[in-house]
């Protein structure tokens, strides 16, 4: 017994330092060759510490006289920064009254508007690209950050619907009662009692759209079509293509523009969790 | 300080009837509280008066103004929820505070109710605290607390001790009946726990299938249930129900079931004249397990009001033994019987739910020496039979 106890064990050790070799590899090596000069990073065998080591790659890119590709960078960092921020707080205050008109008030046909805004995500995304693009065009709205934030909102609204309609779903229909009993008017109690329990789920809601504004690729890289607009993701891709920036130099991007999703994610993942998960435990 | 009158109130969930046609008046500084088996309608009646569901028809007066249209929050009444619904992301001060604040009232007033209101409540130690941080007593106190501090008109209690243990569930119940009686304030009091009912009403309305069956103060409602549904409800163990047969002898009438035949008082068959009706007939006989006792322990010869019975269990309860016997003798299939043991006990007293055919319970004397197995010879104070009409199951009373 005691043996298979072990063996279990071991296995599922095993499999846990696969599945984090498999995502986490990646991120390290990116690192790891951000730290390195070209030669360093092209040796063979491979150095799995930087060696030589150097911030050179980074220097150029903190440096604002060095133009160039630093100036490229923080331009689109900044564009990735407003347009997943901007359609983040648009889509959550649009999912806020959503949810809890879809969690708590009775209308005609709530059932069906609920399923049909789900349904749209069963859509393929890319079946959407050129008509929304045609939309764009025709609204003058084409690189433009507007354009690009509401082609996000549309986009992430049914998941954020979704997510927070659970969390309000969960949230026990007495504490509002209370609130009316107390004196609370309806807006009143969404303010002082439903949003500040559900702050969990909002954050989740909040964290998810953001991040999956900050990966957005495809959309705008066609919605945008110069620096004014392109996110850090399309701008990577762009300077990769080019093939004059050293690769290591990439790497250097690459890692500072997952730094501040990835900080996001590790710092509020408890947000996360509590916020998916809501309902599925007392 | 209020008066409250339910007038003619109906309320209907899709095709389901939950409140039929509710008549109740609570006078001012009352505690009325609703009883029945769950899905009877209390609740929905208390939430009716709170404000939270609407009526269908009827009107719901209070002092005098007929509140249907009016939103909680214009209602002047306080409610205790079953979950207590205390706010979690609010202290306990801020918990208490809140319906203050909505009514704007000044800071040092509420600074005064919710410190007065804590120390009555013992929460002055808990103030900052989050519900979360709380055991379930004090949560709900805080709930008790939140509804104190706004001084309403009416104060509104659902289940608010269902989710306490026994021990502490019987020391609440006592705090609230204080609260009550300091306060003077009208309570309506909702519970399917009978003896919460009995020991806090002042009088108690028995609801069943959304229809008022009984409001009395709680001893009439024990002494003179008006139907069988109030009668097996009311009362713990609940009563024995057995059919039986009215026979006219020249001592009297007698109820006869199985192979027993007891002679009914005759200053009891006087005051119900209309039981001479059912001479003859089926009627059914309810016998309250208090109304029993070992015939051993009786200074009685009299015969004609003793079965003998087989002792199929023995209960001791220390100050008495609850004996269940084999009478042998058909037990009424009346859903309002059977709905009314099911649910009626919760509190795990013996003998109640899904009792056997054609048993019998009796609460006797410490001293009996009723053996399981064995023939016991059981005396029945006849003074305080019950009969009913076997087809309605109300209470022959006349």
């Amino acid at each position: 017994m005691r043996r298979r106890g072990a063996l279990r064990r071991f296995g599922r050790v095993a499999l846990i330092a696969l599945i984090l070799v498999w995502s986490a590899f990646p991120i390290y090596w990116a690192v790891n060759t951000s730290f390195t000069t070209l030669n360093g990073a092209q040796a063979v065998p491979a150095h799995f510490v930087p060696s030589p080591f150097t911030a050179h790659n980074y220097k150029t890119l903190l440096n604002p006289a060095a133009g160039g590709v630093g100036n490229q960078f923080w331009r689109s960092f900044l564009n990735s920064t407003i347009e997943s921020g901007l359609a983040t707080v648009l889509t959550v205050a649009i999912a806020l009254f959503a949810a809890y008109a879809f969690a708590r008030l009775e209308f005609r046909g709530k059932r069906v508007i609920l399923v049909a805004v789900l349904a749209t995500l069963l859509l393929p995304v890319y079946a959407t690209l050129i008509p929304l693009y045609r939309i764009m065009s025709d609204v003058h709205l084409v690189n433009t950050y507007l354009g690009i934030i509401l082609v996000y909102t549309s986009g992430f609204l049914p998941l954020a619907i979704w997510i927070m309609y659970n969390y309000f779903a969960s949230v026990p229909r007495e504490l509002e009662e209370a609130a009316f009993v107390d004196g609370a008017t309806p807006v009143i109690a969404l303010w002082r009692v439903m949003i500040p329990v559900s702050l969990p789920g909002i954050a989740a809601t909040a964290i998810i759209v953001f991040l999956m504004g900050w990966a957005q690729f495809i959309f705008p890289l066609v919605l945008s079509s110069d620096l004014s607009t392109q996110p850090v993701t399309v701008v990577v891709a762009a300077l990769n293509g080019q093939r004059i920036v050293p690769f290591t130099l990439l790497n250097a991007i690459g890692v500072l523009a997952a730094a501040l999703p990835g900080v996001i994610a590790l710092v509020l993942n408890r947000y996360i969790v509590q916020g998916v998960m809501a309902g599925s435990i007392k | 300080m209020a008066e409250i009158r339910y007038e003619h109130v109906s309320k209907s969930f899709d095709d389901n009837t939950v409140v039929d046609d509710l008549d109740l008046s609570i006078a001012d500084g009352e505690l009325m509280v609703l009883v029945g088996p769950s899905g009877c309608g209390k609740t929905t009646a208390l939430r009716m008066l709170a404000g939270l569901e609407e009526l269908d028809s009827g009107d719901i007066v209070i002092d005098g103004e007929v509140v249907n249209d009016l939103e909680p929050r214009d209602r002047d009444v306080a409610m205790v929820f079953q979950n207590y619904a205390l706010y979690p992301h609010l202290s306990v001060f801020q918990n208490m505070a809140f319906g203050l604040r909505l009514h704007h009232e000044a800071k040092d007033e509420i600074e005064r109710r919710v410190r007065e209101a804590a120390r009555v409540l013992e929460l002055e130690e808990l103030l900052e605290r989050k519900p979360k941080q709380l055991s379930g007593g004090q949560r709900q106190r805080v709930a008790m607390g939140r509804a104190i501090v706004r001084q309403p008109k009416v104060f509104l209690m659902d289940e608010p001790l269902s989710n306490l243990d026994a021990k502490l569930r019987v020391q609440m119940r006592a705090q609230i009946a204080r609260l009550q009686r300091t306060l003077a304030v009208t309570m309506l009091y909702v519970t399917h726990d009978q003896v919460e009912a009995m020991t806090l009403g002042h009088r108690v309305a028995v609801m069943r299938l959304g229809v008022l069956q009984q409001v009395a103060p709680p001893q009439e409602l024990y002494t003179r249930p008006v139907n069988l549904f109030v009668a097996s409800f009311i009362g713990s163990p609940a009563m024995n129900v057995v059919e039986a047969e009215l026979h006219r002898e020249s001592d009297g009438l007698r109820a006869r079931f199985g192979p027993h035949d007891l002679r009914v008082d005759a200053g009891l068959a006087a005051s119900r004249p209309a039981l001479e009706r059912y001479v003859g007939r089926r009627v059914v006989l309810g016998v309250r397990p208090q109304n029993v006792e070992d015939a051993a322990l009786v200074d009685s010869g009299d015969t004609d009001s003793m079965i003998e019975a087989t002792v199929e269990l023995r209960e001791n309860l220390g100050p008495e033994v609850d004996v269940h016997v084999g009478i042998d003798a058909p037990i009424p299939a009346l859903d309002a019987v059977i709905e009314a043991t099911e649910s009626a006990d919760t509190t795990g007293a013996p003998g109640v739910a899904g009792r056997p055919e054609g048993i019998f319970v009796a609460r006797l004397g410490a001293g009996t020496e009723a053996r399981e197995g064995h023939k016991v010879k059981l005396w029945i104070d006849t003074r305080a039979l019950h009969f009913f009409d076997p087809d309605s199951g109300a209470a022959i009373s006349e």
